[in-house]
């Protein structure tokens, strides 16, 4: 592999790293402080995907959908915290994964009825659809360098409310006791509400972001709901730290699985699991209980 | 928990009658579609055994399931193996030695951690047979011939007819159900059903946990192989989705929605699964919809599944204990003659925690037949000192010897078949188990043959006599049918001390065993150590100093991790030392 070549994969493994981050922090927020095994979190990633289709369509321009549909996300999330899953803080895990399921199958049907079963583009402003050349053959979008951008912007600032604000203390003690929160007096019904809706932003801005490079398809939902999963075990449950590291880890195992080992492909990011839970069976950064 | 209601029985008995009838009457697609419900039934059960009785929730079932429909299709395609005779048992042992390599790995974890790892091994198995062009890829494989069961010239069964196939699955169905019944009732059954409720102690009670969970989860794996034969031998094909997540995810949902642990509930559930696709399918093509509803519903309303609601209508709690007659002769379990020869002894045993010294160099000697209280201020390391004899944490320096014999890196279960038992500071008890069983299941560490599997553990005389023989001791033979969650303090803690003595140790650590009690229920607990002294040695860690002074013959005071005084008790009693470094600050509290 050259240098430009190497390249271009080290980008595309580190902006699908910081896709998945995206997608991965909500879930392990919503794990780690709700203690919810959140199954319908990647329809969030689906519907924020079709918002940017549909809205793009309507308004023409790619950045206004993303600004229209983030609060829309966020106000989905906090309906569907309110409605459905508050009603699962005091049961088991299993009824958990059965009543997100129902909610899978109840989005994925919507997704059929409002918009169909065909695979959507979303069109780029022509600010963004351009290429920078690297070599004379070999060139990199710059949309891909923007989501990139985005996502380290969405990071810093997560670290900053999770390092700063009061509500990001109170984050950081429910991600690593959450009984003793709710015991401490802070109004854990708020907590919860927040964490959920934001948790479904992130999602589904990682669904937006990523319409444009992957398109817009049925069933995108749960192909990122088992690879977050699999970046949140391997980072160790409530930590976002190891979201982010989980993240990169799978971002670039997946690009460079495919490039190097492609008959195997597949195969990468999960036996990279199995191995680093193996290794450390609470993954990289997991706290004491899970 | 196993006892099947009569009105339960009766309902199944008639469920099995009415599918019987199904091929005279039914046209061609109904006896295609409860073909396609009694294999879901088949592996749903296999699941049950691990998410509902083992405590194991797999995500990756699936992938035995699709595992044996291309043990199938290969040894059809390639070897041309036709005969059901050598094509099935062949499966089931491909299923067996892939669960076995998956599941050596996949117990080491617990929790969501499993979930996810068998969900990582089971797509690897996914995409292996995804991305290899010589199994059909993504399309799968055909298996064009059917297997069947010929003697001789004469053919016997062949799973090409449709009929013949539905009550083969039907045979298959019915010898499942009763297999796992079977296994469950056996002295195997108990154990996992005891891992399920509380791992820690069965572990502490002498059982190698991880052998029984793997020995559950490669039973499940075959039974999963059987469903998965007969789903592929049905259509004729196998393609990489049956072994992917969306199949795993869906028999965990039949398996819950069923109702976990009752066995009959995800059978039923398999059955009410399909039909509901089935009958939505047909009145809407927005079909899901109406399934997202009813999952959702089914969660909200019936917490316990279809067979929880089933078994509240027979009256019957979902985990109600075996019934059991109490004896009221009380013999002493083992008699331990008193002697000065040392049981245990300890030498510079040491526990450090990052920075902490939790346990100094500890180097002491306990006298076989009596008893030795240890005592110290909060933080002294009693309980890391217990921890370490009882092998639940491994010491940094020093080493242990029990009766001579060194067994300073022997694990838990290990020193408990030794005959070294222990209780624990916070209750640790099977809340959903009558006492009965609970002392069962601790009795039956003892046994070798609690690996055997098909013997129902209701008849292992010798087993059900030691536990009711440790209740009665412990003054909890009118209670041995009460579930353990149904007790009140007091005699939680006693049922404790039975577990402890139902696996005929010669050692018992005790960790507070008055702690938390109010004075009534504290003078019967140290009435029965009292008289368990006459045939054990007990070493206790203590609060109560009026308890200790009635009922230790040596006392040994640990502060800060050292032993600052240890000898008769009214030696160390009148230690000036010990006088000034404990005992004063405990008076002048007090």
């Amino acid at each position: 592999m050259d240098p430009a070549a190497f390249a271009i994969q080290l980008l595309n493994g580190v902006q699908y790293g910081f896709l998945l981050f995206l997608v991965a922090a909500g879930l392990t927020l919503i794990f780690g402080i709700l203690g919810v095994i959140n199954l319908a979190h990647g329809s969030f990633y689906m519907i924020g995907a079709y918002f940017a289709y549909w809205l793009t369509a309507r308004t023409g321009s790619f950045p206004l959908a993303l600004v229209l549909a983030l609060p829309v996300a966020a106000l989905l999330g906090w309906a569907v915290e309110r409605f459905a899953i508050s009603f699962l803080y005091a049961r088991d895990h299993l009824h958990q994964v059965l009543l997100t399921y129902g909610l899978i199958l109840i989005f994925n049907e919507l997704q059929r009825i409002v918009w169909g079963n065909d695979v959507h583009g979303v069109p780029l402003p022509d600010a963004l659809a351009g290429t920078l050349a690297l070599t004379e053959l070999q060139s990199y979008p710059v949309y891909r360098l923007v989501v990139s951008g985005l996502c380290v912007a969405v990071a810093l600032g997560m670290y900053a409310v999770i390092h700063t604000t009061r509500l990001g203390m109170t984050i950081r003690a429910g991600a690593s006791n959450r009984e003793m929160v709710q015991l401490l007096g802070i109004d854990v019904k708020r907590l919860f509400a927040i964490v959920f809706s934001a948790g479904a932003a992130l999602t589904a801005l990682a669904g937006m972001l990523s319409a444009p490079i992957n398109s817009v398809y049925p069933g995108m939902g749960e192909s990122i709901l088992i690879i977050s999963f699999v970046v949140v075990v391997i980072g160790g449950i409530g930590s976002i730290k190891g979201a982010f590291l989980g993240a990169m880890l799978i971002g670039l195992a997946d690009t460079f699985g495919k490039v190097l080992l492609p008959d195997q492909a597949g195969m990468v990011v999960y036996g990279l699991m199995a191995a680093v839970l193996l290794w450390r069976p609470r993954g990289l950064f997991g706290a004491g209980s899970a | 928990m196993l006892r099947l209601p009569r009105p339960i029985l009766v309902l199944l008995l008639v469920a099995v009658a009415a599918i019987a009838v199904v091929p005279l009457v039914g046209e061609r697609f109904h006896v295609q579609l409860v073909t396609q419900m009694m294999v879901l039934a088949i592996f749903a059960m296999s699941l049950d055994l691990l998410v509902g009785f083992t405590g194991l929730v797999s995500f990756g079932h699936a992938a035995f399931y699709g595992l044996a429909g291309y043990a199938l299709a290969i040894l059809t395609r390639d070897a041309g193996l036709t005969s059901m005779a050598v094509t099935l048992p062949l499966t089931l042992v491909a299923c067996g030695l892939a669960a076995l390599a998956i599941g050596a790995l996949a117990i080491r974890t617990a929790g969501i951690y499993f979930i996810m790892v068998t969900l990582a091994f089971a797509q690897m198995v996914y995409f292996f047979f995804n991305d290899a062009r010589d199994y059909g890829g993504s399309d799968g494989l055909a298996i064009y011939t059917k297997p069947q069961l010929a003697f001789g010239e004469t053919m016997l069964l062949s799973l090409q007819n449709r009929t013949t196939f539905f009550y083969v699955t039907l045979a298959a169905l019915v010898a499942t159900f009763c297999f796992l019944r079977a296994l469950l009732r056996s002295p195997f059954g108990h154990v996992i059903t005891a891992i399920c409720v509380n791992e820690a102690r069965t572990r502490a009670l002498g059982f190698p946990v991880a052998r029984y969970k793997l020995a559950s989860f490669v039973i499940a794996g075959v039974l999963a192989g059987l469903a998965g034969y007969l789903g592929a031998a049905q259509f004729g094909i196998v393609n990489p989705a049956h072994l992917g997540w969306r199949e795993s995810g869906r028999a965990l949902m039949v398996v819950i929605l069923g109702g976990t642990g009752t066995l009959f509930g995800p059978a039923l559930g398999a059955f009410v699964f399909l039909l509901l696709e089935d009958v939505l399918s047909g009145l809407t093509e927005h079909w899901l919809l109406l399934m997202g509803g009813f999952v959702i519903a089914v969660v909200l309303l019936l917490p316990n599944g279809i067979a929880g609601a089933l078994l509240r209508v027979a009256r019957v709690p979902p985990s109600a204990g075996e019934g059991a007659r109490s004896r009221p002769d009380a013999p002493a379990l083992r008699v331990v003659a008193s002697n000065d020869a040392p049981i245990l002894e300890t030498e510079g045993l040491g526990k450090r925690f990052a920075g902490l010294v939790a346990v100094n160099y500890v180097s002491l000697s306990f006298a076989s037949g009596k008893v030795h209280a240890v005592i110290g201020p909060n933080g002294a390391g009693k309980t890391t000192f217990i921890n370490l004899l009882s092998g639940e944490l491994p010491p940094t320096t020093g080493s242990i010897r029990f009766k001579g014999k060194d067994i300073t890196g022997f694990s838990p279960d290990a020193r408990s078949r030794l005959g070294i038992g222990r209780s624990f500071q916070i209750t640790n008890l099977y809340p959903s188990l009558s006492c009965l069983q609970n002392c069962w299941v601790a009795a039956q560490s003892r046994q070798s043959s609690s690996m055997r599997f098909f013997r129902a553990a209701a008849r292992l005389d010798d087993v059900r006599a030691r536990a009711e023989c440790a209740l009665t001791r412990c003054g909890l033979a009118e209670r041995s049918d009460d579930l353990a969650s149904t007790l009140s303090h007091g005699e939680r803690r006693r049922l404790e001390i039975a577990m402890v003595l139902a696996t005929e140790p010669e050692l018992l650590l005790l960790d507070e065993p008055l702690a938390g009690l109010g004075a009534q229920e504290s003078r019967e607990v140290v009435e029965l150590l009292a008289g368990l002294a006459r045939d054990h040695t007990l070493i206790l860690i203590e609060h109560d100093m009026d308890a200790v002074f009635a009922i230790a013959d040596t006392l040994t005071v640990l502060v800060n991790g050292e032993v600052i005084a240890t000898g008769p008790v009214q030696q160390v009693r009148s230690d000036p030392a010990v006088q000034q470094a404990y005992l004063g600050h405990e008076e002048a509290a007090a």
